[in-house]
């Protein structure tokens, strides 16, 4: 069975972009438009891995990650960062808060799938 | 449907810039075939140009860079060779790669028909040509591939990761398996002497610690890239090993399996335990804990070896300090900024405003010079607390029991001075557990509490700071001392010494009170060296000792770079420094005070108490400006519990100065310290109160 | 010249030649090898460092750092005079650390091969034959190529020595 990622973003676009090159790779996606609606799915599925963008409305994803690694089960799940170039407080307030890792945005599918697979084989 | 557009226009970009590589790379093989990183170079650029076509879904160019990526990697095994035709082959597929990315930018189609021809002609080439090298077994022709491919070359890559590792949905094994990917993984070793007692055990923390020894062609910067998240926090090491000493240090896995108490299966096994519960292997029951106890004293052995690279490597720099200067960047900024608008729309209060400018910057410059010079003061304490477990393992392995304890560790040192000074310091040490302290039997024989104590403090005084390295242990034996001293002919028949001196004689090369050499401290450096490095740094170290009592050996060092007040006096017409914590005060004496006495020479009275009158200019050899003491200022400084008069010339004022070495190439002169910088770029030198005395004594 | 020849003075040239900067002192021509040397800088303030040897003038500010310089004129016991506009300052570093050398100019950099280095004459120039390598010609003068390891370590200990025998010397009369 392959490995289920959520991809967490408010842009329908990005999200698609992601989904498309990761299920090429051969993971199944599943997508959340914000922090809560991410949160409300986690619940759903068994997700074996986050990639979340950081800003977006409803919840951010800084708060996402922290009540992420709150919820039961998910406290060992990968998660991975979408952040731009100048957000380089927010990578750190993200690492605290309990990111796996990041990805400077824009990145080349080849990056995301190669940054994947360090935390899902 | 999904846009691919914007993919595709990053793709286009990367692919043109891959297929200019491919191109020139390929028309530099044919002038030099057996150039093995260009022929690597040109793989990786078809390699990322089928990868990341693939990923986008054009799997056309994808497959078709395929086909020319397998005859590239069967001339980086040496099974084709690169010649005319084989090249022209390949450029023709760069070609029609080309035109492909070409289409998909101008979003046309591509006639992928077109591509049979060279795909056929590839097709043939790898068939027969490669068969025309002897066939190899599929290993053994891997294995050629890789020994040939690049430089290979043995690292040992130390992996300390950050204990909340999973906390951040990390698992290091994915970590360990993807080294596996750079190269050949020749051992890897867990480390579980990191691990807590069971008691103090957090399941969701990460103890353990790994090296993994890799032969490899990638550089450093590759290998690194594993570990690019787990950088933060984790302690990361990759050094190059040569190949005869792959082992490195024994490992407790390593002499566990060696001594056949344990399988090797056992300590994967543990290590992949460790995720769920941090188990040791204690716990498994694969061991007793006297194997474990064996094997940790071993280890303890070899590691109090490596524990000053530890410590040299690395040091922390407080982020306050560090905070501080970047604000005050920060601040200069500003006023540059400012500088500039007031220069732009000047006006007749420019100049008032240039001025007050300026003394901003002056007060920021100032603050900038101090905060730089202060990263460069550490704590002690850094290094005196990792003494901590260097005294508790040492001593468990020699069966003695040893607190450490440990002062003034706020005091701060140079950072070369510290890292130079670990070294002597854990010679030092084990000196004292080895061969000061007793066992616990033989100290309640003699009415001493079982524990034996180390204390190692560091304090400030005057323009030095002092580590003294203090144990209640049996205290040097004079006469053991002097019996080897003799027997190695370091004495000739001049026996007359005071303790002190015999003392000392430890330092001579060679001579150690120990009959017989140790594991611990006796192997190969001895306390001359120990001596050697301390001088080096401008140090001197001396030995107190009392039979049954106790060893307390002293280390000054002086405050090389070390910022300090300064009292700026005149003496002639040139300023010098005098540190203020040598100063009492200052005064004009009167003409009536200063009296010459026959046995003292020139003293000066203050407040009826009669001291030493020092002419500095007298000392320094130069010309004063007036000889008469009360026309000029007399400093009242102490050394040794004497008052001291120094007579100057004129007192500039106070200010915080940094002391800096004259240069290796200027010989020691007693009487100074050091120099510093003015503000007017020259040298001002720096007075040594103690030479000073010293040599007006002489007089 | 065979092409041979050629060759082998091609290659002696690579791995025998050498630069060297050349200054001078008094109107004659020296030579230190261009190795040793950091920098040439101006010759600016001089802090006297007291109980040295004469030809230790003292100690200058190096961007921040603090090295000793030496009047080399003195130290060959040549006449040294007032410093003037082109009296610059030669950094170099030798086994003792890094040193400034006092000279009255700078006035080449070159190259020159083993073989154009004869041997040191044990007469003429003001120098002790110790301290020289050898001697070249350069554009019709004769340079005097300085060991620059020998003049500075016989600089060191000369001092050295005085500072040891400064612990039973009275107080020093004034320098002016």
């Amino acid at each position: 069975m392959s490995k289920m990622v959520l991809i967490v973003d408010d842009s329908a676009s990005m999200r698609q972009l992601v989904s498309f090159a990761l299920k090429d790779a051969g993971y199944e996606v599943i997508e959340a438009a914000n922090g809560k609606d991410a949160i409300s799915k986690l619940g759903s599925a068994k997700v074996e891995m986050v990639i979340t963008d950081l800003n977006m409305p409803e919840m951010d994803g800084i708060s996402f990650i922290k009540q992420l690694r709150n919820t039961p089960g998910c406290k060992f799940t990968p998660v991975l960062m979408l952040t731009t170039e100048s957000q380089e407080s927010k990578k750190q307030e993200g690492k605290q808060a309990g990111a796996s890792g990041w990805l400077v945005k824009p990145f080349t599918p080849e990056q995301l799938v190669e940054t994947v697979r360090k935390f899902v084989k | 449907m999904v846009d691919f557009r914007k993919l595709y226009s990053i793709f286009v970009d990367e692919a043109a810039e891959k297929i200019a590589e491919l191109e020139s790379g390929l028309l530099q093989l044919e002038k030099s075939p057996d150039d093995k990183e260009l022929l690597n170079t040109i793989f990786r650029a078809a390699h990322t140009i089928k990868g990341s076509s693939g990923t986008i879904g054009l799997k056309d160019i994808s497959h078709f860079t395929h086909g020319m990526e397998e005859i590239l990697d069967l001339m980086r095994q040496d099974r084709l060779t690169p010649d005319n035709e084989l090249v022209s082959v390949l450029l023709e597929a760069a070609d029609l790669i080309r035109e492909m990315v070409e289409c998909v930018a101008s979003e046309a189609a591509f006639e992928f028909s077109r591509c049979e021809a060279v795909t056929q002609r590839m097709e043939a080439v790898k068939k027969h040509r490669s068969e025309a090298v002897p066939a190899a077994g599929p290993d053994q022709v891997k294995k050629e591939s890789q020994d040939t491919a690049a430089d290979l070359r043995h690292v040992m890559i130390k992996f300390v990761p950050n204990a909340d590792l999973f906390k951040r949905g990390i698992d290091p094994a994915i970590i360990l398996n993807d080294i596996r990917g750079l190269g050949e993984v020749v051992t890897i070793h867990a480390f579980t002497d990191t691990v807590p007692p069971l008691s103090d055990i957090n399941p969701e923390n990460l103890y353990m610690r790994w090296d993994i020894h890799l032969k490899t062609s990638k550089s450093d910067a590759e290998i690194r890239k594993v570990f690019e998240f787990v950088e933060e926090g984790s302690d990361i090491k990759i050094l190059p090993i040569a190949v005869a000493s792959a082992t490195d240090l024994p490992f407790i896995g390593q002499l566990l399996v060696g001594e056949g108490s344990v399988k090797a299966e056992d300590v994967e096994d543990a290590l992949k335990s460790q995720k769920r519960l941090g188990e040791i292997l204690l716990e498994k029951g694969k061991i007793t804990s006297k194997d474990l106890e064996k094997a940790v004293e071993k280890q303890n052995q070899k590691k109090t070896e490596s524990l000053r690279n530890a410590i040299s490597s690395t040091i922390r720099v407080d982020l306050k300090k560090l905070d501080h200067l970047i604000n005050t960047v920060g601040e200069m900024v500003i006023i540059h900024s400012m500088f500039q608008q007031l220069l732009q729309n000047g006006s007749e209060r420019t100049a008032e405003g240039i001025e007050a400018l300026f003394s901003q910057l002056q007060r920021i410059g100032r603050d900038i010079q101090e905060s730089a010079m202060a990263l460069r003061m550490l704590p002690v304490g850094e290094v005196f607390h990792r003494f901590t477990r260097l005294v508790r393992e040492l001593s468990i392995s020699k069966g003695k029991n040893i607190e450490l304890v440990i002062s003034g560790e706020d005091t701060e040192l140079d950072k070369g001075v510290l890292e130079k000074i670990t070294d002597p310091l854990v010679h030092l040490i084990r000196n004292a557990i080895d061969h000061g302290i007793e066992t616990p039997d033989e100290r309640a024989a003699q009415g001493k509490p079982p524990q034996g104590t180390i204390h190692l403090s560091a304090y400030q005084m005057g323009d030095a700071v002092y580590i003294e390295i203090e144990d209640d242990g049996k205290g040097l034996s004079k006469e053991r001392i002097l019996k080897k001293a003799q027997v190695m002919g370091m004495l000739g028949n001049d026996t007359d010494l005071t303790d002190e001196q015999i003392y000392n004689l430890i330092f001579l090369p060679g001579l150690s009170t120990a009959d017989q050499v140790t594991d611990i401290s006796g192997r190969g450096v001895g306390m001359d060296v120990v001596k050697k490095n301390i001088e080096s740094l401008n140090g001197k170290v001396q030995i107190r000792s009392k039979p049954g009592m106790g060893t307390t050996i002293s280390i000054k060092l002086p405050l090389t770079l070390a910022i300090i007040d300064g009292l700026t006096v005149l003496i002639g017409n040139e300023p010098f420094i005098i540190p203020i914590t040598m100063v009492i005060e200052s005064l004009r004496p009167e003409q009536k005070d200063i009296k010459t006495l026959n046995e003292r020479g020139e003293v000066i009275n203050i407040r009826g108490e009669y001291i030493p009158l020092v002419r500095l200019y007298r000392l320094l050899g130069l010309m004063p400006q007036q000889e008469n003491p009360w026309e000029a200022i007399v400093i009242v400084t102490t050394y040794e519990g004497r008052k001291y008069g120094l007579l100057v010339d004129e007192l500039i004022g106070q200010q915080q100065i940094v002391i800096k070495h004259l240069g290796t190439a200027m010989p020691r002169v007693r009487d100074i310290a050091g120099g510093t910088i003015l503000g007017n770029g020259k040298v001002a030198l720096v007075l040594d109160i103690p030479g000073i005395v010293e040599l007006s004594r002489q007089q | 010249m065979t092409e041979a020849a050629a060759v082998k003075r091609v290659e002696e040239q690579m791995e025998g030649g050498r630069q060297y900067v050349t200054f001078c002192l008094n109107e004659e021509l020296y030579a230190i090898e261009a190795l040793v040397v950091q920098e040439i800088i101006e010759l600016g303030a001089i802090t006297k460092v007291p109980h040295l040897p004469d030809f230790f003038k003292g100690v200058i500010n190096l961007r921040g750092t603090i090295i000793p310089v030496v009047d080399l004129k003195m130290k060959f016991a040549m006449h040294s005079g007032e410093y003037k506009k082109h009296t610059c300052v030669i950094v170099t570093e030798f086994s003792g650390g890094t040193i400034g050398l006092i000279v009255d100019a700078v006035s080449d950099v070159l190259s020159l091969a083993n073989e154009d280095i004869s041997d040191t004459p044990s007469f003429g120039a003001h120098i002790t034959t110790d301290f020289m390598k050898g001697m070249s010609r350069m554009d019709g003068n004769l340079a005097i190529i300085l060991d620059i390891e020998k003049v500075l370590s016989e600089a060191d200990t000369a001092s050295l020595s005085a500072i040891r025998n400064m612990d039973n010397i009275k107080a020093a009369e004034p320098a002016r």
